[in-house]
């Protein structure tokens, strides 16, 4: 696959499709560094410690039953699974190399359901969740 | 296949929201 537009992207939160409300989304893999520097180095020494990704999302409000405020709020305090796709299908999405899935659980601590914007506005939240699980990458398999 | 995975808290937010649990989907342990 080539360079894209950025306009695709697939959200699924607790296997509900949410992408047609998201306005921007970024997940972030990261892991700890632990410092393992001893007497004697040079300079500081780092190994992997344990993952600590992100996932932030902008989205787009809606109220009605079981589009995005709705789920979030049953999320709520909750750990519950994504599913993210670089290029959402409108009907079926192909999982490949060149269009993986990144699952992971996410920690729903935070919700700003009466958020950002003013009159001339579009309601929308603005979140950022701390995962909880390692982010894993797949490459066969379907989306929707 | 992918990793099309429900945990029980994926089924409580179904269930608040009165949605029809998935049947063939694989279930794991909750890592809460």
């Amino acid at each position: 696959m080539a360079i894209y537009l950025d306009n695709l992207v697939g959200l699924k939160i607790a296997t509900i499709d949410l992408s047609e409300y998201v306005s921007s989304i970024t997940l972030t893999q990261t892991f700890d560094e632990v410092e393992t520097t001893t007497m004697g180095a040079t300079s500081h020494t780092f190994s992997k410690g344990l993952e600590a990704s992100t996932l932030t999302v902008d989205f787009l409000n809606d109220w009605a039953a079981s589009k995005v405020q709705a789920t979030l709020q049953a999320a709520y305090g909750t750990s519950v699974t994504a599913l993210i796709v670089p290029v959402r299908a409108s009907s079926s999405t192909t999982i490949s190399a060149t269009n993986p899935l990144y699952t992971v659980s996410i920690l729903v601590n935070n919700l700003t359901p009466v958020g950002t914007g003013g009159p001339e506005d579009f309601a929308r939240s603005s979140m950022s969740f701390t995962c909880t699980s390692v982010v894993t990458h797949a490459t066969s398999g379907t989306f929707n | 296949m992918a990793d099309q995975q429900i945990t029980p808290a994926d089924i409580e937010v179904l269930k608040k929201l009165g949605l029809p649990i998935p049947t063939e989907t694989k279930t794991k342990k909750d890592e809460e």
